[in-house]
């Protein structure tokens, strides 16, 4: 188990490694000055030479490379000029974070009860009803669908605050009202997409063999769902989770905007549109790394759900 | 065992015996033809894959209405535009941003052209408003620093007010008097194309990557997956505005960046597929005889998953649609003026409070596409997978 | 003048705003008003307040796009930094603009002309910190303003258009600091020298207004171990304040809270009314509508659909914009056609600005010429002059004349069916609506067989990168005019030695001779002659063709009702100035 573990991060770390040098790359391919964008052109020698542009490119990617593994991530040029780039995302994920855990905190539960209650009551009123709003969930954009739920309830009806409220640090019931919209906005879409598919792994695992069996054996219907359907269809759920919290960052970049909460997502188009170097490589890598981590918790997890799986094992899975 | 348990949920065979049995004159056989076909067939040919899986589609209503309403969005998308009198790049500047106003239904007061306004009362008196006020909802003092200055809710014919009153735009027009009618099938065109042709390409993409990773296994099948991770570990949005700033926006490079990580899942399930029938004994029979790898790749084993692909495929493109109005929203959207249904939607929401039917109409296609990809796609999985029925 | 720049940059940042306009111009004008002082509220609103006065707390709930950082000497996003004094401040007193001393004791004198001028500082100034502020300070500012090392972006305020002796010599590291024309006389004076003689609204309104000091201690200490960078002002730590609001919160991209500053001198004498003033980070202009409507903010522009509502209510008030707004034409493109100066002219003729400006923008008006209507020449307005009218006459929209140059130019280049692109700003609706108005349009005029106008989406900083490098046709975008005072100051940007060009081809030796004389020369204290050589210049740039004017960003702002302006009138240099306001109930 551990020489799979390290075996994995090993791998994670090629991989981030070309992620990496992938996007050093990538950025130089935008069209735009790097250094030189607004800054008087008599300074521009001098930024370019202060961002070490003057030199080859393959110099840069080494002065770079061992800047970055020593933990030194560059400084922000354009977007936040001279702010250290670790700062700014230090700064900016706890807020990104909390949303997007307490999304999921509220995704997971509902999707599931949903997802379960849909397939148990299958063709029933329930169902269909579970069904419609998972089609309404999914047809409908995140950017509209916050737009008008800010304008019915914080406009129209005055329930919630516009923006997040922001003023105080610490944690307040206030605080939490005023995230209400935006942690339903990130939710909206993530809670169908579970839905669906604990319906379908469900419905899948009530109509299988081993629940004849089970059933055979005199175990009843709450107790053979319980203990073998509704954990055999967990398993599959895991790769659906690591691309929803993907998801979920690329979705507070909309939300983001919309109730002007200071996260990461909108740091990231931000970054990218001004060439806002360093900035951009941190913040794919962060992201990045949060992708490849949660991959990795799935895999392993797949193993605790599922002890079929024997984890390092010579055959590959999927 | 599974097999059976689907087969009694079947209950046509028997019918068709019954009425084999009952003497009915001959006359009336007529009538009843489609069954007979059917009976005929039943006994005669062999049913192919893709008539079974027809069958059984014909069989699921609301799989049928998606189709339905996929083909008629599909002939909007090609035909919709010269139903029209107007071009989508025709404008008509002075009748910025008009609600939708539509013939028949005006004279019930719904899409008539009017729009809720609040006026000084002052403001009516003005030339421009003349004629246009339909009716005032209400008036009211409204209070500013000590003066009482009189306001009014007044329903405003924005046709009349600007000029418009021989125009019919059914679905309204944007700020620089462009039917949206015409303009909203356009992009519908462009997004379905987007769509089609990405879902088309990973597919291909897909489907060969995941088989050879899939069927030589071992060293390659680690490499090929490494990359995969890879691409999968960069999120998607990064790496979509990261191509779209390269490239600039435009159909070509929104279908590339559908592209850079879309195969990965069809990829992905194809490899999975062979590595479930790869061991299986016919394949190894045809391998004895001889059979080449390209032989047991295409013709044996990958036929298996024909099903799991045309519906993964059906599911991607609404994805493929989204993908895009969400680009758009990021200000990356196709290059104007071609418009394409995450574009509108993007200038909609903009002024979504003010403006409602610039996103109301756009929106509205985005869910039925969305709505009837899923149930068609839902339509084709229990056609091609009897096991999955109604999942 | 370098604010230009940096305000064009300002643009550039704001990604996935509302239209060009509508916030720049409130960052110009609250811009410049830096030192926000408030201001005794004017006789006749007194007069009708019979009520009595408001005591509730006032905290003023503004809203910006994005705050970059604090550090005065390196800001790109804003310029509206509340919290740091200047020498000088400009201030809003009975609806006309006035110069005041802030951190100066008296304003700056000059005893030769304009060449050599004392500052002297006020006793007893302090920095938010509680360390003392005085010349020292000051020196020191200008000291790490122009470091060769620090590469600060703001460094050209030291040296354009006022030239003050050798500092751009010492920024690029070929001076010392002591021939600097920046002197300590003792704590609490300065003696700065400039190059050429500067008027008094000059001085006072570049370096008077533009140099923020920064706090030694706290600048030091942010200060990295080879000298090449400091994280002064990156947080809120690292913040001093010395003007008449302290930053007291602050959460990047989220919001900031300004307190009045008890210390100021100014807040002292009773300039500032408000208690507080908090901004929130709000980029979606539809969320900033619904707030404003909904109460809770208490300023908010409007955009082109509302104006129509909303333009005769008392709570709009209309902004006079320095700067035109246009598109870019690149004589030296590779496309030949772009060569020819007759087709540039065309363009200029057959540009629709008029359909532009009243059916998509709505708020703001066309503009034929490059000067707005907001510059002034001397005491009055430059478009208000003879001159100045003939320009924009002569360059007035014809389309006929347009369809016969293009002729012209069309037969010129062979005859040969023409297309050219024309880059616009991603993410800026309005922005795109113009170019689809222009595509269609041209396409129309000269006919589509003929022409082809294609279009290109690019975020702002990318076009202008591409204006630099003179990799375009036709590109959008605007050269903001710094100082509403010196448009000769502003026109800079044209000449052949400037050192930050767009490409356009233009090049005139008449031009070059015309901006020396006007800023440094012999007529540099002449106005009429001034006004006639702007006329000059003005038509040998629209003669050229290298930029073709469309409208003037005059945006129109709401104000709640329970905000009491400084002005009725929209000042030069501060506008209504936002930051004097009173507020005279509670939300």
């Amino acid at each position: 188990m551990l020489k799979y573990i390290l075996k994995r991060v090993a791998a994670m770390a090629l991989t981030l490694f070309i992620i990496l040098s992938l996007s050093f790359f990538a950025i130089r391919l935008i069209p735009g000055d790097i250094a030189g964008q607004g800054a008087a052109p008599e300074l521009k020698a001098a930024l370019e030479a202060r961002y070490h542009l003057d030199k080859p490119l393959l110099e840069q990617y080494v002065i770079f490379l061992k800047n970055f593994l020593s933990f030194d991530f560059g400084e922000s040029i354009n977007l936040y000029p001279r702010r250290p780039v670790f700062q700014i995302i230090r700064d900016k994920i706890p807020t990104t974070l909390q949303l997007n855990i307490f999304s999921l905190a509220l995704t997971i539960p509902i999707g599931l009860a949903c997802g379960i209650a849909a397939a148990l009551k299958k063709n029933t009123w329930v169902d269909y009803a579970i069904s419609a709003m998972v089609v309404f969930n999914v047809s409908i954009p995140s950017f509209v669908f916050a737009t008008v739920m800010q304008y019915i309830f914080c406009y129209k009806l005055e329930w919630f605050p516009f923006l997040l409220e922001l003023e105080d640090s610490s944690f307040s019931l206030s605080k939490f009202w005023s995230m209400i919209l935006p942690i339903l906005a990130l939710s909206f879409g993530g809670i169908s997409t579970i839905t669906r598919y604990m319906r379908a792994e469900l419905f899948e695992a009530l109509n299988s063999e081993y629940m004849l069996l089970s059933k055979s054996k005199g175990l009843s219907k709450l107790q053979s769902t319980l203990r073998h359907a509704l954990r055999n269809s967990f398993i599959p759920l895991c790769n659906v989770i690591i691309p929803m919290f993907m998801n979920l960052l690329g979705g507070s970049m909309v939300v983001e905007n919309i109730f002007g909460i200071p996260g990461i997502g909108s740091l990231t188009s931000a970054s990218i549109q001004t060439s806002d170097y360093y900035l951009t490589i941190a913040v794919l890598f962060f992201y990045s790394c949060i992708s490849l981590t949660s991959m990795l918790l799935v895999d392993l997890s797949y193993g605790i759900v599922d002890p079929r799986i024997r984890i390092g094992g010579g055959k590959v899975r999927e | 065992m599974s097999k059976k348990l689907v087969k009694l949920e079947v209950p046509a065979p028997l019918d068709v015996e019954k009425i084999m049995q009952e003497k009915i004159p001959a006359d009336q056989f007529e009538k009843v033809a489609g069954e007979k076909i059917f009976d005929q067939k039943f006994e005669g040919e062999a049913i192919g894959f893709f008539k079974d899986a027809w069958l059984r589609f014909k069989r699921n209503k609301s799989s049928v209405v998606a189709l339905c309403i996929i083909v008629f969005i599909v002939f909007m998308a090609i035909f919709g535009p010269m139903m029209s009198k107007y071009h989508f790049r025709e404008q008509h500047t002075e009748f910025g941003t008009l609600p939708p106003r539509i013939p028949v239904l005006e004279d019930f007061g719904i899409f008539d052209g009017t729009q809720q306004m609040e006026l000084f009362k002052a403001d009516l008196e003005m030339e421009e408003f003349k004629d246009a006020v339909v009716s005032i909802e209400r008036e009211f003092i409204w209070k500013y620093k000590n003066k009482e200055i009189e306001k009014v809710i007044a329903n405003i014919n924005m046709y009349e007010y600007t000029g418009a009153e021989d125009h019919y735009f059914i679905f309204g027009t944007d700020n620089i008097g462009r039917d949206l009618f015409v303009r909203l099938w356009r992009g519908t065109r462009i997004s379905l194309l987007i769509g089609f042709v990405s879902v088309f390409i990973n597919v291909c993409i897909g489907v060969t990557y995941g088989s050879v990773a899939g069927y030589y296994g071992g060293k390659v099948d680690m490499i090929m997956m490494r990359i995969t991770e890879i691409l999968g570990g960069v999120p998607f949005l990064v790496m979509s505005i990261l191509f779209i700033m390269v490239l600039g926006a435009g159909i070509v490079s929104f279908i590339l960046v559908l592209i850079l990580t879309g195969w990965i899942g069809m990829a992905r399930m194809i490899r999975a597929q062979f590595y479930r029938y790869k061991d299986y004994e016919y394949v190894m029979a045809s391998r004895t005889m001889g059979a080449k790898d390209r032989v047991l790749i295409f013709r044996h084993i990958l036929p298996n998953a024909i099903g799991p692909i045309i519906t993964q495929a059906t599911f991607a493109v609404p994805s493929a649609i989204f993908s895009e109005s969400f680009l758009s929203y990021l200000g990356l959207g196709i290059q104007a003026p071609e418009p394409s249904i995450g574009v509108l939607l993007a200038e909609g929401q903009r002024v979504l409070t003010t403006s409602p039917h610039l996103t109301l109409f756009p929106a509205l296609i985005i869910s039925l596409l969305m709505l009837a990809f899923n149930m068609f796609g839902n339509g084709l999985r229990d056609a091609f997978d009897p096991r999955m029925r109604g999942l | 003048m370098k604010i230009k720049r940096i305000l064009a940059l300002a643009l550039a940042c704001m990604m996935m705003l509302t239209a060009c306009g509508s916030n720049e111009t409130e960052t110009e004008t609250e811009t410049n008003t830096t030192t926000e002082n408030t201001q005794t509220e004017t006789e006749t609103e007194t007069e009708e307040e019979e009520v009595e006065e408001y005591t509730g707390p006032k905290d003023y709930r503004g809203w910006t796009t994005s705050r970059a950082t604090f550090n005065p000497q390196m800001y790109t996003n804003s310029k509206t930094i509340m919290n740091a004094g200047t020498l000088v401040a400009a201030l809003a007193e009975n609806d006309e603009l006035v110069w005041y001393p802030h951190h100066a004791s008296e304003l700056p004198t000059t005893t030769d002309g304009g060449t050599t001028w004392t500052v002297k500082i006020r006793e007893g100034l302090v920095w938010s910190t509680g360390t003392a502020l005085d010349a020292t300070d000051y020196e020191y500012t200008f000291k790490m303003l122009l470091d060769p090392k620090l590469v600060n972006k703001n460094a050209a305020y030291a040296y354009d258009p006022v030239v003050i002796v050798n500092a751009k010599e010492y920024s690029q590291g070929n001076a010392n600091w002591e021939d600097v024309g920046v002197k300590l006389v003792n704590d609490h004076e300065l003696q700065i020298t400039l190059q050429y003689p500067a008027s008094e609204l000059d001085f006072y309104s570049m370096i008077g207004s533009l140099i923020w000091p920064v706090e030694e201690e706290t600048y030091e200490a942010c200060m990295n171990a080879d000298r090449t960078s400091t994280t002064y002002g990156t947080t809120l730590d690292t913040t001093p304040s010395s003007g008449m609001f302290v930053v007291s919160e602050w959460v990047t991209d989220g919001y900031e809270k300004f307190v009045r500053n008890e210390n100021d001198p100014l807040v002292k004498e009773g300039w500032v009314k408000l208690d507080s003033y908090t901004s929130r980070y709000i980029s979606q202009n539809a969320t900033r509508a619904e707030m404003f409507w909904a109460g809770e903010l208490d300023n908010h522009s409007l955009t082109g659909d509302d104006y129509l509502q909303y333009k005769n209510d008392p709570r709009a008030h209309s902004l006079l914009s320095a700067n035109v707004w246009g598109y870019f034409m690149n004589g030296a493109s590779k496309n030949t056609i772009m060569q020819q100066k007759d087709f540039r002219n065309a363009l200029h003729y057959g540009t629709p600005r008029e359909t532009i400006c009243e059916d998509v923008y709505k708020l703001y008006p066309a503009a034929p010429a490059l000067i707005s209507t907001g510059i002034y020449a001397g005491d009055g307005y430059y478009r208000d002059t003879e001159a100045g009218k003939a320009i924009a006459e002569k360059y007035a929209t014809d389309y006929d004349k347009a369809v016969e140059l293009f002729n012209k130019a069309y037969e010129a280049n062979g005859g040969q069916p023409v297309s050219v692109e024309y880059i616009y700003f991603e993410g800026q609706e309005d922005q795109k609506r113009q170019a689809e108005i222009l595509q269609e349009h041209f396409e129309n005029l000269f006919g589509s067989d003929r022409f082809t106008l294609t279009l290109r989406a690019c975020p702002p900083a990318s076009a202008y990168d591409l204006y630099r490098a003179g990799e375009y046709d036709l590109g959008l975008g605007v050269r903001l005019m710094g100082n509403v005072f010196n448009p000769w100051s502003g026109l800079n940007v044209w000449k052949q030695d400037y050192a930050d060009p767009y490409i356009t081809g233009f090049a005139s030796d008449e031009y070059d001779q015309l901006w020396f004389d006007c800023m440094y020369g012999d007529i540099a204290t002449d106005t009429a002659a001034k006004v006639e050589a702007l006329a000059k210049m003005e038509e040998l740039l629209l003669d050229y063709g290298c930029f073709v004017p469309v409208m003037q960003n005059n945006n129109c702002v709401m104000y709640h009702e329970r905000v009491e302006l400084a002005t009725e009138n929209y000042l030069p240099f501060i506008g209504f100035s936002t930051n004097q306001t009173d507020l005279i109930a509670a939300a």
